[in-house]
């Protein structure tokens, strides 16, 4: 006979009670009246014999209720054994170590390899222990399979060794994708492996679990009830960090969206001035620090130093001086955690450009194709573009193509410029070609016809004018315009893609041969030839308008659609590396056909290939393999033949919030936090969660419920009954 | 000294099988009827009634002598005899009697189906009935802790009546004070008279002694007839009670066990201090219970008479009369 509860047994102990109110003289009733009181003292209550009790069976049925009562609720069972018990199920354990950045701060990574030992050596003796790393992504070291697989003798050491080798990473801290993950993994193995384990078991997590860490996977995740979550927290030996971000001025809604709208990540470095972010966290004990410029091979730039200020538990935005063009790197220091000190950059040179008008400078009127053209807004941050007029009969060689990506030319270029342009477009040029003269007259069509054959090397197209009336109510418009070419997938968007503004007083109507490898990107909807288009012309491009943009000929170029086409083909003609220039550690670079990537140190970097793919990443993670991880911070070099491109790393921002978080947090979010448990208290917790089954079974104290109700019945009637052939108070005064 | 300790005696160890039960007679609500059922059945006991013996009693003849007032010659034996002859009579001075009746609060105590109080009354009553009859002036004062109301000793008609409604007031009071209302008693009855106290005497006995010694001082002959409960003697509780006290309010727990033997001996000393102390003075001390007859007052008072008149030298007209 075993109680669940054992200490409500004591409340047995209450039987005194009705004892010693047996024994005691009863108390009178009510008041009696007595003339006077002045030959009596107050007698004190005193016991009575033990033979003066005299009221037994009442005294055994109000003790009989008590011990009852008392022991229904100690909850008794009988030691019996269990069909379902098992002897000494063994648990399982999963230790989930943080191997982020903020774990390489000082002495905290030799804390949490401690930690981590110690919870492997509590681990019982049959415990399947596995142990899993996490950063931005979690990677098993020893899954439970395995761990229940070897001999329960080798699992520690198993355990001990793989932690071993475990090193904090440059990632950021996605507690909640590992959280995820390892749940996922436990309850999976749950359910392929319930014979040989109990199902009890829990996550320890050792980590410093600083501020910034990601928790967002938690949000939608229905944590199971079964999967109980222990925190192990390691702290630096001296707190204090501060960190620094370069600012830019997309930052501020730095999307992915603004990222591919910028072409490709901003250069920090713009102008005079750069902005700083300098954040100083709350445990923080300096405010004062110091700025420093570095180049390439990490030497300080002299006389670049700029001390500054920044309360603790603050965040300030300085403006500092521009650095030379040899830094790449922005140190800071004074603070006690050097992890996240460094922010590199590229300080990218803005390329030089031209763009060449084939047409008559005598002309610079609203009637020439030039003259619009030239007002183009083609310069940005990274290019800059001047315009240059080539006059139709100019000798002169063409320019460079690295230089001139882009020529605009009408239909009135010569055939020796024609002859030109088209081994310019051979070696990679991109000419834009608007046919603005009437081709009303057989002469000039066939010309035109001619002009193309030459730029094309292909048969002669059918070129005529397109009907028109002198009323201004016949026009043409563009439709069917191919949306998913890039020259037009920035008008795609509906706000934009409304081309009936731009009438076409005055098209030329082109039949290309079927064999021709035009692509149409455009049509006039008034006889649906092709209105823009373009040839590849092996590296280089035609493009192809079959009007021009001036008023007399269309409203193109009066139009907003005008610079947006001219600029996309201008961009298809001088690209510029889409990709950005800064990445944060744990990005994925997706290298192009032959290109490599290389560290400072000019050693190339080899896909880690050992990197767990996980489930977030598989779907987004492209197929080429070769996308390579950036997997710690710095300059990085994409060499792709003579070229090379350099793009700077640095460590995410939010690795660099490494104020302690509220734990209390990932209860708030649903994860099942336990408090410290030994194996003696998980032992006692089975055999308590035993004894609770055992009891449930049973379900004796129903029955003693019962009982203690009938003895409290018994005992009211046996009370009623006495109390009603009770002498009254008068007959006891009278007597 | 030794006759007044005989004159104390306990009435409830008298019994007559004429006489009342008490608890029958308490059931008559008139206070006047009461006393007269009491008075006639007293009567009826002993002699036939005296309505009918009542007469001036002649003593003798002597010789008038000069200085002699002659208003009491006897002109009718003066024709006979033409002497001058004084008749005498017996003395037809009347009695005075003054009842004091007790109605503090620890008088309304009662076991029985009536109190002591009610008891009191009606023995007053019964007195004042009896005394009436006999043509003596009778007067009455009730008390609490203090001189209530009093009604003077007279015999006029309709003094009865004034002492009955006196009887028949509701009463208030709360303690009880003995020594105040003797005291002034003492000083509002200036004829020598014989007093009756009718109470239950629950105070301390020694406070008594000044004012009982003053009233016989003052050559008042007194009576204390103390009526008590069957319970109050004996305190036969059967089971721990809280008792209160009807005068202050104070309770206090009692154990039966515990407790009695301790009141009787107390209630004991009490009594014997009593008797003592109206031994030394010569007053006549009457235990009543209130569940004893009625009548057996009425003796004592004749007793009480009878050692008076022997005392004075004088002989009670009534009573000789009655004898």
């Amino acid at each position: 006979m075993s109680f669940l509860a054992p200490l409500y047994a004591i409340a047995g102990l209450a039987i005194a009670l009705p004892i010693l109110f047996h024994l005691i003289k009863k108390q009178p009733r009510g008041n009696k009246v007595f003339s006077s009181l002045m030959f009596l003292d107050p007698s004190p209550p005193r016991l009575t014999r033990r033979s003066n009790i005299d009221q037994w069976l009442l005294l055994i049925l109000r003790s009989l209720a008590i011990l009852f009562m008392a022991a229904a609720f100690a909850r008794p069972f009988w030691n019996q054994p269990l069909a379902t018990d098992t002897n000494e199920a063994a648990n399982r354990r999963i230790l989930l170590i943080d191997t982020s950045a903020s774990m390489r701060r000082d002495g905290i990574w030799e804390a949490a390899m401690e930690a981590a030992r110690k919870q492997i050596q509590s681990a019982g003796p049959t415990d399947a222990v596995g142990i899993y790393s996490f950063d931005a992504s979690v990677r098993p070291l020893v899954s439970l399979e395995d761990s229940a697989r070897s001999a329960p003798a080798a699992r520690k050491e198993q355990a001990e060794a793989a932690i071993k080798s475990l090193k904090p990473s440059w990632n950021a801290t996605d507690l909640g994708l590992a959280l995820v993950t390892v749940c996922d993994a436990f309850q999976g193995d749950e359910n392929s492996d319930k014979e040989s384990l109990a199902s009890s078991g829990e996550i320890v997590v050792v980590s410093d679990f600083p501020m910034g860490m990601l928790l967002d996977r938690l949000e939608n995740y229905q944590w199971p009830a079964d999967c109980q979550v222990r925190v192990v927290r390691v702290g630096p030996r001296k707190t204090g960090n501060a960190t620094i971000h370069l600012q830019t001025n997309t930052d501020d809604d730095l999307t992915a969206d603004s990222r591919l709208a910028s072409n490709g990540g901003e250069s920090p470095i713009d102008g005079e001035k750069v902005r700083v972010r300098i954040t100083n966290e709350t445990l923080s004990k300096q405010d004062r620090f110091t700025l420093q410029w570095l180049d390439l091979d990490q030497k300080p730039i002299p006389a670049t130093e700029t001390p500054i200020q920044v309360a603790i538990g603050g965040s300030i935005v300085s403006r500092i001086p521009a650095p030379p063009k040899e830094a790449t790197q922005l140190r800071l220091s004074g603070d006690e955690a050097a992890f996240d000190n460094d922010f590199y950059f590229v300080n990218r040179p803005v390329r030089e450009f031209s763009l060449v008008c084939i047409d008559e400078k005598t002309r610079p009127t609203p009637e020439n194709l030039g003259y619009f053209v030239e007002q183009l807004p083609l310069s940005n941050r990274q290019r800059k573009v001047s315009f240059e007029w080539r006059s139709p009969d100019s000798t002169d060689p063409f320019p460079s193509i690295a230089k001139t990506p882009l020529i605009v030319a009408s239909g009135l270029i010569s055939s020796r410029d024609a002859e030109q342009l088209r081994s310019y477009m051979l070696n990679g040029g991109h000419l834009l070609l608007a046919l603005d003269q009437s081709a009303k007259e057989t002469q000039a069509a066939e010309r035109l016809g001619a002009l193309l054959a030459t730029l094309t090397q292909e048969a002669p197209p059918n070129i005529t004018e397109a009907k028109s009336s002198s009323d201004n109510n016949s026009y043409a418009m563009f439709e069917r315009i191919d949306f998913q070419h890039p020259l037009f997938v920035s008008l795609s968007d509906p706000r934009f893609n409304d081309f009936s503004k731009v009438r076409f007083w005055h098209h030329r109507s082109i039949r290309f041969n079927e064999t021709s490898e035009w692509q149409i990107l455009a049509r006039f909807d008034q006889d649906r030839s092709p209105g823009l288009a373009r040839l590849p012309v092996d590296k280089g491009s035609l493009w192809l308008l079959a009007s021009g943009w001036q008023p007399e000929q269309s409203q193109l170029a009066l139009s907003s659609k005008f610079v947006p086409i001219v600029s996309g083909i201008f961009s298809q003609a001088a690209p510029v590396d889409t990709r950005q220039d800064q990445w944060f550690v744990g990005d994925q670079i997706a290298l192009e056909a032959g290109e490599r990537l290389f560290d400072r140190q000019h050693l190339e970097i080899e896909s880690p290939e050992n990197m767990m793919s996980t489930e977030l990443n598989s779907p987004s993670k492209p197929s080429s393999s070769l996308n390579r991880t950036l997997d710690q911070p710095g300059i990085f070099s994409l060499v792709n033949g003579n070229t090379t491109k350099s793009i700077a790393v640095n460590l995410p921002v939010s690795e660099s919030n490494t104020s302690p978080a509220d734990i209390e947090q990932l209860g708030r979010l649903g994860v099942n936090l336990t408090e410290r448990q030994t194996v003696a208290d998980k032992i006692a917790n089975q055999r308590q969660l035993r004894s609770i089954e055992l009891e449930a079974k049973q379900g004796w104290w129903r029955w003693l419920i019962l009982a203690v109700v009938v003895a409290i019945g018994l005992e009211s009637f046996l009370c009623i009954f006495r109390s009603s052939f009770r002498p009254t108070v008068a007959s006891t005064l009278n007597s | 000294m030794s006759s007044n300790a005989a004159t104390t005696n306990t009435a409830s160890t008298q019994t007559h099988a004429s006489w009342v039960d008490p608890a029958t007679l308490m059931r008559i609500k008139n206070l006047q009827l009461r006393a007269k059922r009491v008075v006639d059945g007293f009567h009826n006991g002993l002699h036939r009634s005296p309505l009918h013996g009542f007469s001036v009693e002649f003593s003798e003849y002597r010789r008038y002598s000069e200085g002699d007032d002659p208003r009491g010659i006897d002109w009718k034996l003066f024709a006979r005899s033409d002497r001058y002859y004084i008749k005498k009579f017996e003395d037809e001075t009347n009695r005075r009697c003054l009842l004091v009746v007790d109605q503090s609060q620890s008088m309304s105590y009662g076991s029985l189906d009536y109190s002591k109080m009610d008891y009191a009354r009606t023995l007053a009553a019964t007195m004042a009935y009896y005394l009436t009859l006999q043509r003596d002036a009778v007067g009455m004062m009730t008390f609490e802790s203090d001189v209530k109301e009093m009604v003077p000793a007279r015999f006029r008609p309709g003094q009865l009546k004034r002492m009955l409604g006196l009887l028949e007031k509701p009463t208030h009071g709360t303690s009880t004070d003995l020594v105040r209302p003797l005291s002034q008693l003492a000083d509002l009855s200036h004829h020598r008279s014989l007093v009756i106290v009718v109470s239950d005497f629950l105070v301390p006995w020694e406070p008594l002694r000044a004012p009982l010694s003053y009233l016989r001082a003052r050559h008042h002959d007194i009576m204390l007839i103390r009526t008590l409960d069957p319970s109050e003697v004996a305190l036969d509780l059967k089971q721990p009670t809280m008792l209160r006290d009807l005068e202050s309010g104070r309770e206090i727990y009692i154990d039966p066990l515990m407790a009695t033997a301790k009141y009787r001996e107390r209630f004991n000393a009490h009594a014997a201090g009593l008797e003592r102390l109206t031994g030394q003075l010569g007053i006549g001390l009457t235990t009543m219970q209130t569940d004893s007859p009625l009548e057996t007052a009425l003796f004592d008072l004749l007793s009480r008479q009878q050692l008076g008149k022997s005392r004075s030298g004088r002989v009670g007209r009534a009573s000789g009369g009655v004898g």
